[in-house]
């Protein structure tokens, strides 16, 4: 059990009762608030859930579920996601989609199907199959997109189109937005993990007149 | 003086026009209540923060968008 106590201006000082901080810091990553819930502070658990899962699955959706995902290839290291998955369990199934798409199997939770690169159709090479477009004749091999999962298919390097520019051609700024707003809930987490750790950064009066000298 | 520039700042965000700016309004208020909630214990110092940051953030912007505008307008 840990309590850390903050004097103040006035009034009796302030007690916070960590528990065991490790514990707390491991379950604010893996839900947000919910480190803050086992320690009892259940009102900034309700706070720190609601707006941190609210952005995060807003995000999600505006992205059409293709915003968070892991990968390594060249040309696509997902730095961000080291930042998503700060918001814990609700990013995880994308490392799950990475092993499972590594060697080229197809993803879990297919989103749509596309023309692969090399489809003799140059207007149609990366486009979604849909009722409209859909060739009858073709049965050759497509690209999947799945739910959470690196974009399928060869990454260009260049200025040639991939999977990945018709994400962005298919949901213009919405998929920038769904990438900021999941990548700055995980960012607000760590906030969180640090408060479920070591308590609130709370501004002593002693501080206070320190600052003032 | 404060709150004439928070004024300005909301004017010049709203008059932008662009859709894409009222996505940023849940995202501000989501992270100027995290953060001041991480830095207070109790409901009323948390939205006192919260407050205090939200007018903060909408002030830079607000900076930002007529330094943007002014430089347009210099082109």
């Amino acid at each position: 059990m840990t309590e850390i106590t903050f004097p103040q201006d006035e009034g009796d000082p302030l007690t916070v009762d960590l528990k065991h901080p490790g514990i707390a810091a491991l379950l604010a990553w893996l839900i947000p608030g919910a480190g803050h819930f086992y320690q009892g502070r259940k009102g900034k658990a309700v706070l720190f859930f609601v707006c941190i899962m609210g952005i995060f699955l807003f995000g999600l959706g505006l992205g059409r579920g293709r915003v968070v995902y892991a990968s390594a290839k060249p040309g696509d290291y997902r730095w961000q996601y080291l930042c998503q998955v700060q918001c814990g369990l609700v990013a995880l199934p994308a490392v799950a989609q990475w092993l499972q798409t590594a060697d080229g199997k197809d993803p879990f939770f297919v989103l749509c199907e596309r023309y692969p690169g090399n489809y003799p159709d140059v207007s149609l090479q990366f486009k979604k199959i849909t009722p409209e477009n859909q060739d009858p004749q073709y049965s050759g091999p497509t690209l999947k997109d799945g739910f959470m999962a690196p974009p399928p298919g060869p990454v260009s390097l260049g200025n040639d189109p991939d999977v990945m520019s018709m994400w962005y051609f298919d949901y213009r700024h919405d998929y920038d937005m769904g990438l900021l707003f999941t990548t700055v809930a995980g960012l607000l987490n760590v906030l969180v993990i640090y408060d479920a750790a070591v308590g609130p950064a709370i501004i002593t009066p002693l501080q206070k007149r320190l600052d003032q000298q | 003086m404060f709150e004439i520039s928070t004024l300005l700042a909301i004017t010049g965000l709203l008059a932008l026009g662009a859709a894409q700016i009222w996505y940023s309004i849940p995202l501000i208020i989501a992270v100027s209540l995290v953060w001041g909630a991480t830095r207070h214990e109790r409901l009323t110092e948390i939205i006192t923060q919260s407050i205090r940051s939200l007018i903060w953030v909408l002030t830079f912007m607000g900076i930002i968008f007529a330094l943007i505008f002014c430089a347009g307008y210099l082109q």
